[in-house]
């Protein structure tokens, strides 16, 4: 079972790497909630039943789980590890200017947004959202709308 | 940059793959961030508590007091170990419902019975520990303010502690606001 779930999860490691770098700002924080996620996901892979599409599976608890870890707000002080990546110059050169505008942008959104704008930009269904998220189709269809504009006043700034 | 191009950077965002040897050791325990430090405090706390019952009994004359005084003690003990353990066990296992919103209100439900549960064993065991320090003791004025100084860092500690558990729930009770509400 081990040797299936490692299979699947480097499969899928893409998914995660966009979560972590969604909900936390420094190097150090992205890790560790990428290694809470793969636990997690370790932890819950016995009860996964195939109904559901396992990419679909591995975003709802990699959800979850950013959502859930609770983190008290810490103060960091001059080390580049602890910078948010949104200031950090190296990474300018390391990541296309198109994906830290893009991560910039979608730092702005609370934490609600940033699940329902990732799951709409990895093309998930308004009946998907709302099945993963708890709230209805059409409140979904609002609350992106509402999301786009927020970010196009957020990239027009 | 619109919403395309967000869409764009999304579908194809560069990151470094891990190997599946990183992978397979963050499957494991002993390479969790945080369950590992909380596994090593709670297994200390254990077993230091078990060492004072073991010996507090002879080393602060449990013999000398009231039966009930000792019984207090030690289930102020138990109570806090396991409040302690309740608190491992629910960080170790995350809430997994159907969906988000579910799994947050549960979250909430869970977090605010922990709070309660949390609170009462912490003033459960300072008490008893009091009752057992104090009982049949010949006060002085010196022991008076050792008592006082006792009695204020407990209720610092108390204090703290609150905050932080509300804290936590507050941000919960957000979250699900933001999920559900819209203004």
């Amino acid at each position: 079972m081990e040797e299936k779930f490692l299979y699947i999860l480097n499969q899928n490691q893409k998914l995660i790497h966009k979560i972590t770098r969604l909900y936390r700002d420094t190097f150090d924080d992205q890790q560790d909630l990428f290694q809470e996620i793969v636990y997690q996901l370790w932890k819950s892979f016995p009860s996964f039943r195939s109904e559901s599409e396992m990419s679909t599976w591995i975003y709802r608890i990699a959800l979850n789980t950013a959502l859930s870890s609770y983190r008290k707000k810490r103060i960091t002080f001059d080390h580049s590890e602890n910078i948010p990546e949104k200031f950090l110059i190296e990474n300018v050169s390391e990541n296309s200017e198109n994906e830290d505008r893009m991560f910039a942008a979608l730092k702005e959104l609370n934490d609600a947004e940033k699940a329902i704008i990732s799951l709409f930009m990895e093309d998930y269904s308004y009946q998907e959202i709302a099945s993963i998220t708890g709230i209805t189709e059409n409140y979904v269809g609002v609350r992106i709308n509402r999301i786009k504009e927020k970010l196009k006043i957020i990239l027009g700034k | 940059m619109d919403i395309n191009d967000l869409k764009k950077s999304w579908a194809t965002l560069n990151h470094d793959d891990l190997d599946k040897g990183q992978l397979q050791k963050m499957i494991r325990v002993k390479n969790h961030p945080t369950l590992q430090k909380l596994r090593i405090k709670l297994l200390t706390e254990i077993i230091l508590l078990t060492l004072f019952l073991f010996i507090y009994y002879d080393a602060l004359d449990g013999n000398k007091k009231p039966v009930y005084i000792n019984l207090l003690l030690i289930s102020g003990i138990l109570l806090f170990i396991i409040n302690n353990a309740i608190g491992y066990l629910f960080v170790k296992k995350m809430i997994y419902l159907p969906n988000i919103v579910s799994s947050i209100q549960r979250q909430i439900v869970i977090l605010n019975r922990m709070f309660a549960l949390s609170i009462i064993s912490s003033v459960f065991y300072s008490v008893t520990l009091l009752l057992f320090l104090t009982v049949s003791i010949d006060f002085t004025n010196t022991k008076y303010f050792i008592l006082i100084g006792i009695l204020l860092a407990f209720s610092v500690m108390f204090f703290v502690s609150f905050k932080t558990w509300n804290a936590r729930i507050n941000h919960f009770r957000q979250l699900l606001a933001d999920f559900k509400n819209y203004t």
